[in-house]
Order: C-alpha cells, then structure tokens, then sequence
C-alpha cells in the first residue's frame, strides 16, 4: 500500500533500532518502542513520507515514546550488566583496560539525564547538527547546546574506567 | 568532527551500546503482520522466578546482617505459618503493564515449597467485572484507577489488590501476601548465576521473532536466558509450553544458585537481592524479611511446581483467544499441590527436556 514506507523501513530499520538501543540501554525495550512507532507510522506514512526529512521525525517520535515512559530504571541495569560481565570476564592487559574504560563510559552515559543523552547520542553516534538535533528533541539549539555542555562536562568530570560501575554495587 | 579523547571515547561506548539492537527481521516481520499487537510479543517473562528471587532474598539477607555484624531478628518466631503468595510477572513498557505471568506460590512452615502457574488466557470471574481473560484484569483496573485520578503507586496496589482478589476467589486459597516483579532483571540474575542449564526435545527455529535455539542440554544466560522464557510463538501449545519452559528454568536456576560453589554463590545471591531491592514490590503490609526463618530452609530439591488444569474448550462467551477453567478442579487441585508432605518431583543431575 505505502511502497514508500516499505523502503524506509528496508533502508532504514536497522539504523533505527541502533539508535533506540542506545538511547534506551534496552534492545527489548527498544524493539518495543520501534515496533510500536513503526505501526503507528504506517497508515499516516502518505504525510510524514513528504516531510522534509521523514526519518527526523521517525527519529523523534522514537525519541518522544522513550522520554515520556514511565520506567527510569535503564541506567541501573546497564551498569549491573558491566558489572556482571566484568567479573565474568575479567579480561587482562591493553585489550582489557579499553574494554572496561568502555564499558565504564557507557554506564556513565546510561545515568545521565534521558534529554542528555539522546543528545548525546544524536551528536557522536549520529553526527546530527545542534538544528537537528533540536527537531528531534521538540526544543530550540539553545537548549540542545546546554543539553550537550552539560552531559559532556559530567562525562569528563568522573574519572575513567571502574568507579561508575563498582559504586552502583557497592 | 574532530574528537578529542572523551568524545572518541563516547562514540565507541555508544556504538557498542547500539550493537545490542535485536534483529531487525523480527521488527519487519511484525511489521509485514500489519497488526497492531506489538505489547503482546514483549515478554511475560517469568513470574515463578520471583519465588526464587524472593527465597534467595530470604537466604541472603540474614547472612549479609551478619557479615555486617547486626544480628538479624529471631526468624524461627516470625516463621510461625503457612504463607499464600501470589507472584505476578510484569511486563513493562510504555503504556499500563500486564501481569502475564501468574503464579501462586505456597510457602509451608515445614521448608517445602509450591506453586502454581496460572494461564494468563484463562477465562475466569473477576469480582465486580465479569467474566474476562485473567491477565485483562491487571492493565483494566490500573488504567480505571489511573483515569480516577490516582498516583500510579496506588493504580498498581489496586491492580494486584484486584488480581489476588480473582485468583481467591478462583482456587479458594486465602492469599496473604502479593509480589509483583518486573522482569527484566531476569537476564542478569541468570547470568550471575553463571547460565542456567535447560534442555530442549526439539531444535527451535521461529521466523516471526528470529528466536532459535538447539535441540538437546544447554545453558542459557542473558538475553538468551529471556528469550527462553518468554517464547511461545512456534511451540505446540502456545502459552503452556511458555510454562512448561519457565517452571523447567526455574527448577534448574533454583537449582543452580542453592547448590553454587561458594564464590559464584554470593555473587548470585547478591545479584538477586539487588534485583528484588529494585524489582520487587509487595504488598504494603508485607516485610520480605518476615519470610527470613521459612526461606532458611527452603531447598531447590523441594520445590514443587504445577499448572491448573484447563479444559479443551473454550469458553463460549470469549473474545479472542481464552482458556476455560473448571473451577472446581482447580480447587482440587491447588489443594493437593500445597497439601503437606507430598512428594517432591524427583530431581536429576540434567535439566529435564521441554518443548
């Protein structure tokens, strides 16, 4: 019926479940909200498909679903799952301290406050512009430039590697 | 863009972040169904589990008392008598949740432990409602509250307060006490238990949600461990091979974490009682720490675990798919299931197969 929704989704499906799972450190969850959007989008694909940019307001609506859920708990249980797979692993050497120095930032990433970090990823994982990124967000380039300084100066601020993850469990 | 370290640093966490993405073929293929139901593939996760969490917690928590030198108070006294507890799994998302999984568990003063899944399609009396499918019931009286104008803590106390009441009146079991966990904090009690070992008669291979697994013994952990337990797309009969699935889990997870060395012992247990400090919630009169003295004794090798008995027919009065109880034969057969001193299932070195 929508051949047009059809390629978006062949084209672009991927991509947006990536974007979902970081932003939500949850793949089911993210495969929730994508679904749901997706078949929400579908019968009105006639007038966001003439949008200028139809996959900005997929993106936001993706975006939008996560903000206004109710659940909060997303940054617990990813810096469980470091901790988990740490102390399975325990890998040594060079490999290893990249690997936990990874791992410790995305915890980090996975506390901050949601609007921060959709902005955060719509910037390093997307390469969108502060104009963008406003679209998506529903907010003026003012806001996104504070949303960015402030989460990048709290993921400066804390040291690299462990202390995230260890303190959640302390 | 030029990135300086942290920025490098950002890009690379988030990249790995977004690798976690499920497969987009499972996306696609709902997509292609073009129906609307996506809440209903998101998962009943499994609610026995709860009861294991909760006796881990039980199991746990004394002994962390007293490794911090606070002496825990007297259990055997508070463990006086049988307890009713009616476990139900929710699962969460956006929108009101659904208590897919629902379990009445029955905890004897003597150690032993029962419970009893109950289908989520089963067609019963609701009090005040009628007649509807079981899990309905949950989403329907949080959503009435809700739209009263209520917090959603109280929404959620009245939707299990609803869910205890029809589950009563049901098997004819006084419930005491209700639990409902949220399960996603399923995958890393799993994983902290180091996988559980489970094991299936056939190899699984479900276009619709691109979940396979093998035929025979193996372990599952993580989001694999999940997938385990909410599957039931492609299994002969549905919801209750889902059962099936996640009492065969449970039994090996209980298993597995009560008979851990000692190192990977604590590492689960402490990973439990964290998911139950996070995950859990119970009723208001209810300190899981009372469970203390009965869950001291509670073992894996004593749990027993049992379906109600649903007809072939289904209710003629359904909308959609339900499942017809009898409510006389479910009494019976609760009753027999919490009666003291029966026989536990035999236990085996190997997990026992499923569908």
């Amino acid at each position: 019926m929508h051949e047009g929704f059809d390629l978006f989704v062949a084209e672009r499906l991927d991509r947006l479940l990536r974007y979902a799972t970081a932003l939500t450190c949850d793949p089911h969850l993210a495969q929730d909200i994508v679904q749901e959007v997706l078949l929400r989008a579908q019968p009105r694909w006639a007038r966001i498909g003439s949008m200028r940019s139809p996959e900005l307001y997929v993106r936001r609506m993706v975006t939008n679903e996560y903000l206004s859920w109710r659940r909060r708990r997303a940054a617990k249980e990813i810096s469980s799952e470091h901790h988990t797979l740490n102390a399975i692993a325990a890998p040594t050497g060079d490999v290893a301290a990249e690997h936990a120095e990874r791992a410790a930032m995305r915890a980090r990433i996975a506390m901050l406050p949601r609007k921060q970090r959709a902005a955060i990823l719509l910037r390093y994982y997307e390469d969108r512009t502060d104009a963008e990124i406003a679209e998506v967000l529903g907010c003026g380039t003012g806001t996104v430039r504070s949303h960015l300084s402030r989460a990048l100066s709290t993921l400066r601020a804390t040291g690299y590697a462990e202390s995230t993850a260890k303190e959640a469990w302390a | 863009m030029n990135l300086d370290r942290t920025e490098a640093l950002i890009r690379d966490a988030l990249t790995e972040e977004a690798g976690r993405a499920v497969d987009p073929g499972a996306v696609r293929a709902r997509l292609h169904e073009g129906s609307r139901p996506a809440r209903r593939y998101r998962a009943p996760i499994m609610a026995a589990a709860a009861v294991v969490v909760v006796a881990a917690a039980g199991i746990v928590v004394p002994q962390l008392l007293d490794r911090h030198g606070a002496a825990p108070a007297a259990p055997a006294a508070l463990a006086a008598k049988d307890l009713n507890v009616l476990v139900m799994g929710l699962d969460s998302g956006p929108g009101s949740p659904r208590a897919d999984s629902i379990v009445l568990a029955h905890l004897g003063q003597d150690g032993t432990g029962s419970a009893v899944s109950i289908p989520r399609d089963s067609w019963v009396d609701v009090p005040g409602h009628g007649k509807q499918r079981l899990n309905g019931t949950y989403t329907q009286v949080r959503d009435d509250e809700l739209a009263k104008g209520k917090s959603p803590a109280d929404a959620d106390e009245a939707a299990a307060r609803a869910m205890s009441t029809t589950v009563q009146t049901l098997t004819g079991v006084t419930v005491d006490h209700y639990a409902t966990i949220d399960m996603a904090g399923f995958a890393e009690i799993s994983t902290a238990a180091g996988g559980v070992p489970v094991c299936l008669k056939h190899a699984i291979d479900d276009p619709l949600t691109g979940v396979s697994f093998p035929a025979g013994q193996q372990t599952v952990s993580g989001d694999k461990a999940l997938q385990f337990v909410r599957q039931r797309h492609g299994l002969p009969k549905g919801d209750l091979d889902r059962i099936v699935r996640l009492q065969a889990f449970l039994r090996s997870l209980a298993n597995k974490v009560l008979t851990a060395p000692e190192a990977t012992r604590e590492h689960a247990l402490t990973t439990l009682l964290t998911t139950v400090r996070d995950k859990v919630h119970t009723d208001p009169g209810w300190n899981l720490l009372d469970l203390t003295g009965q869950l001291l004794k509670l073992r894996g090798d004593t749990l027993r675990l049992g379906t109600v008995p649903v007809s072939d027919t289904p209710p003629p009065a359904a909308a959609g798919p339900a499942l017809g109880v009898d409510p006389a034969k479910v009494r019976s057969f609760v009753q027999d299931q919490f009666a003291p001193g029966a026989a536990p299932a035999p236990g085996s070195g190997d997990a026992p197969c499923v569908n």
